[in-house]
């Protein structure tokens, strides 16, 4: 072997100003197919009418009485926080199946960021299309659909329940991303999201107190952090202690707030590292295989 | 031979009324129809997984409206009473009407980018009359997709959402269902010219359908009745064809109207009024849009 | 799949080994890769959300094949050499790449970029090395301009801003670009864009380079202009680097040694002189008839004087065939030649003697036409 010619590693601001450069990129191309990403938006414009329209009719829920905006609040909370915790999940698949199909992964790949580096960056421009889908639910629904504004909250303990949340969450999007390589899921869904996503819209309490579920299915919603996230939010924002938990939850011992940072803060811990293992994994098998790009 | 060349070159599509056609050209029009859609067929065995990974999904939402319907339900009543049904299953059967009309507007423009993307008109070009019988397959497929999902969310629907269906009522429930595809059919053939007119050529809705659509989901009664808007938005919605299409099912559903009914008299008019008015104008535009790819030589991708 | 590895003490005899050799910008020995060929499933497809459910059914159900792709590939480039990778599709030269800059993993063998193990240490060999090319490597951004671009790349090799800024300006004016800096990459002619993927290469300065069929689509005006570049502000600035093409022309003008590669090894190296001289007593002949039927090629290369005989097409119209011939004289097999070809009717437009040429290297060592 040879005596190399110097090279100068990246520093940690260098590969921070190459994380923040995918950003940039990412919300150039945003701004750049203006109408493409104007109708995105509608989306959720319409996603934020039909809810609200049906929330607005209002419901005695003694679960939602707590919250001061009633149903519409419940609602439109659970579906701005929803929107956040979906691009936690899905945007490391998403940004690596864009590389994917417009064949930018081996380039990426070939450069000196380093992989958590390169999947962060992917992912990073899809949590900024999430805060402003956010900002149109929570501002369009005050301002047409009467959301009021959390008032007797407290911020502090929100962040507290959403960092771990967003971990938990990151780490199973890290495995559903492993999961283009190590099961061919390059469709457009892997396994791993498809499973979070359904059983989390439905019974996680995105859209309607999870008491409202036949007692049958209601056992799923303690399987996915969101069903913890989106309660321990509430009840932060709202300052609700007097919402009504999940059957489990409110057996415990404990307050139900402290009960979902707890929960949150295991899955984090457990479903990070798992999910970074197998999003290496894959990217392993799909180097020793071959299969990193389209092209053999 | 360039497939711009091709094109130019291309002998009219063989029709019936056309002279100097014969039978044999008409047979062997069917034929080129018939292995279009078997194409299509062939290639969804493929997707079936995929379609039911959509149904699963499709079934979520419907079980999210649903809950979230019986939810609102007791303040909702005065709103909903006069389709016999619970708010919930207001919802559902909403949904479930717009799937087929949504198909409609949908399936033509689906057809064309499937065989520009899918290169196939590279290969259909090379018969006379190949084009159309490809797009003719492919919009019977895409219909009978929908039929075959329309009929599962029945099914669904009927066990697990109190959805309601008149059996004795299934002639007057498909009688309104056709005349809700036929006041549509002209729309989508409008969208499908958006292919060459505005060269809308990427995947996904086209802006006949999109702009629709948006309307269709706020003001048509899909998910809440159109008498909680304003007012000025409820006039919008009576000219929206799907407004009337899903009123007019819903009460069908029940068993509560005929075809003779006062209650849908003035839809069922309305359906049949708009597809007289804009179906003659989709074909005009769609025609314009053959005639002006043909002009172009850009049928095929590689030209 | 396990991949097995050569021992820590093999390695580490390598490792002596170069020590003690002379300075190498790239080293390769006993490279081998293979790839399991999938039936079925081309990777390019995709089929809806469900892919994953189709693809593990069809995996499943099939038997794994494996083909060869990299079959025990020893190679050196020298610092401030640009070695040329000469062969045809599908020869492997691709994958050696692949392998080089950590995007493929080996199988068996080792090799160096910059003096760093490209599986051990492979942030070491991507601040190294830089990859240029078309096709896969094309990863521009249709949606951003060119200067947004190469900001992006420049970014992800450490470049601080004033670095990029001073950077892109002169490396765009050098190429001819700047007045298309703010245009996106749809808007540029071929030739451009080409310039474009070059632009990125300079910009960068890593110490080695890979260049993979940088000329490949291009006009002969663009491919030229692509090769001064190369020449100028590569080659002249003391990078190290491998090229790899199926031109001819483009090895022998800006490399200053080919290495021929054919189904995963390296059948010949040198400079392009010692390789031509490597053919020997060969002598060449460029026939130029009407299609050639097999039989009739069977029948020349079976002929007294002649050792190798190949054909290719020749022109755009399909109506002319190139046969190439190797033989030991000059004299009487052309006359064999040609009657051999007259009594099978075919026609021949031209016969003529050429000196041998790199191509005619690969005819000796494979018996085949490189394209």
């Amino acid at each position: 072997m040879t005596s190399p010619v110097p090279i100068r590693p990246l520093s940690t601001r260098q590969q921070l100003a190459a994380l923040w450069v995918f950003v940039k990129r990412d919300f150039s191309l945003l701004t750049r197919f203006k109408t493409s990403y104007v109708t995105d938006l509608m989306g959720t414009v319409q996603q934020l009418v039909i809810y609200a329209m049906i929330a607005r009719f209002g419901t005695s829920l003694p679960e939602i009485e707590g919250i001061p905006g009633g149903y519409v609040d419940f609602v439109l909370t659970g579906l701005a926080l929803n929107i956040l915790l979906t691009s936690a999940l899905t945007g490391p698949y998403l940004g690596l199946m864009e590389s994917f199909w417009s064949n930018r992964i081996e380039i990426l790949l070939a450069s000196p960021v380093r992989l958590p580096g390169f999947i962060t960056g992917l992912s990073a421009g899809k949590y900024l299309d999430a805060l402003i889908q956010v900002a149109i639910v929570l501002v369009g629904g005050w301002l047409f659909f009467g959301f009021e504004w959390p008032s007797g909250g407290n911020l502090l303990l929100f962040l507290v329940v959403l960092v771990p949340a967003l971990v938990a969450v990151i780490g199973l999007g890290l495995a559903g991303a492993g999961m283009v390589y190590l099961l061919d899921a390059r469709g457009g869904q892997d396994p791993v999201q498809f499973a979070v996503l359904t059983i989390s819209s439905l019974v996680a309490g995105v859209y309607f107190p999870i008491q409202v579920l036949p007692r049958s299915v209601q056992w799923l919603c303690y399987l996915v952090p969101q069903t913890y996230a989106l309660d321990g939010m509430r009840r932060a924002l709202f300052g609700a202690e007097s919402l009504a938990a999940p059957s489990v939850i409110a057996q415990m011992p404990f307050s139900p707030l402290v009960v979902d940072v707890c929960v949150l803060v295991v899955y984090a811990a457990v479903a990070l590292p798992l999910g970074w293992l197998l999003f290496r994994h894959g990217m392993e098998l799909a180097r020793t295989d071959g299969r990193l790009s389209r092209w053999l | 031979m360039s497939a711009s060349a091709a094109v130019v070159s291309q002998e009219p599509d063989p029709t019936p009324d056309a002279q100097g056609l014969t039978w044999r050209d008409v047979g062997r029009w069917l034929y080129l129809v018939f292995f279009s859609f078997k194409n299509s067929y062939f290639g969804w065995t493929f997707f079936l997984p995929s379609f039911a990974i959509t149904l699963a999904q499709m079934f979520t939402a419907a079980a999210i409206f649903y809950l979230m319907g019986e939810l609102v339900a007791q303040a909702a009543e005065s709103d909903v009473q006069a389709y016999d049904m619970s708010y919930g299953t207001f919802i559902v059967t909403g949904v479930m009407v717009n799937l087929l009309l949504e198909a409609t507007l949908s399936a033509y423009h689906q057809a064309w980018l499937s065989g520009y993307w899918a290169t196939q008109f590279d290969t259909y070009l090379q018969h006379p009359g190949g084009v159309s019988a490809y797009l003719t397959g492919s919009v019977l497929f895409s219909y009978l997709q929908v039929v075959v999902r329309t009929v599962i969310y029945v099914i669904v629907g009927v066990v697990l959402f109190n959805v309601p269906v008149d059996v004795p009522n299934l002639p007057t429930i498909t009688v309104i269902l056709l005349l809700g595809v036929f006041s549509l059919t002209g729309l989508g053939l409008l969208g499908a010219s958006t292919f060459s007119l505005l060269n809308a050529r990427s995947w996904g809705q086209n802006p006949v359908e999109w702009l629709l659509g948006f309307a269709v989901a706020l003001l048509a009664g899909v998910y809440f009745p159109a008498t909680v808007l304003p007012s000025w938005l409820q006039g919008l919605s009576y000219w929206i064809p799907q407004t009337h299409a899903i009123h007019a099912a819903r009460l069908a559903l029940t068993g509560q109207v005929g075809l003779t009914s006062s209650a849908v008299t003035g839809d069922l008019v309305f359906l049949l009024g708009f597809g007289c008015v804009t179906l003659p104008l989709g074909v005009l535009a769609f025609v314009a849009g053959v005639r002006k790819v043909q002009r172009d030589g850009t049928l095929s991708r590689w030209s | 799949m396990v991949v097995k590895r050569e021992s820590a003490a093999d390695v580490a005899q390598k490792e002596v080994v170069g020590a003690t050799a002379p300075q190498y910008a790239v080293e390769a020995y006993g490279v081998r890769k293979r790839f399991i060929s999938r039936e079925g499933l081309p990777i390019g497809w995709g089929f809806g959300d469900a892919h994953w459910i189709i693809s593990s059914l069809i995996k499943y159900r099939k038997e794994r094949q494996w083909k060869e792709a990299l079959a025990g590939v020893d190679l050196t480039v020298r610092r401030g050499e640009m070695l040329g990778l000469l062969g045809p599709n599908g020869a492997g030269k691709t994958t050696l790449l692949r392998c080089l800059a950590t995007l493929l993993r080996i199988d068996t063998g080792v090799a160096y970029v910059n003096g760093y193990d490209v599986v051990r240490q492979p942030d070491e060999v991507k601040l190294s090395m830089n990859i240029v090319g078309s096709g896969q490597w094309s990863a521009f951004d249709w949606g951003l301009t060119v200067r947004q671009n190469l900001h992006f790349f420049g970014t992800l090799y450490g470049l601080s801003k004033a670095e990029r800024n001073e950077r892109i300006d002169k490396t765009l004016a050098w190429l001819g670009l700047h007045e298309r800096a703010n245009d996106r990459p749809p808007t540029l002619s071929a030739g451009e864009r080409q310039r474009m993927l070059l632009a990125k290469a300079f910009m960068i300065r890593t110490p080695v380079c890979f260049l993979d069929e940088p000329t490949v689509g291009l006009d002969p005006d663009g491919a030229y202009q692509v090769r001064e570049f190369i020449t100028r502000e590569l080659v002249g600035s003391g990078t190290s680097g491998i090229l790899t093409t199926h031109r001819m022309s483009d090895a022998e003008d800006l490399c200053a040694r080919v290495a021929i590669m054919d189904r995963g090894r390296i059948v010949a190296a040198g400079t392009p002189r010692e390789l031509k001289q490597s053919v020997g007593e060969r002598s060449v002949l460029e026939v130029r008839a009407e299609p050639v039927p097999r039989e009739v090629v069977e029948a020349v290369r079976r002929l007294s004087g002649v050792w190798a005989a190949v054909t290719a097409p020749a022109g755009e119209d399909g109506l002319e065939e190139s046969l190439r011939v190797h033989c030991e004289d000059l004299d009487a097999t052309p006359a064999r030649v040609r009657d051999t070809l007259a009594a099978s009717g075919v026609v021949v437009h031209s016969m003529n003697a050429e000196e041998p040429s790199l191509e005619d290297v690969f005819i000796a060592v494979t018996n085949r036409r490189i394209d």
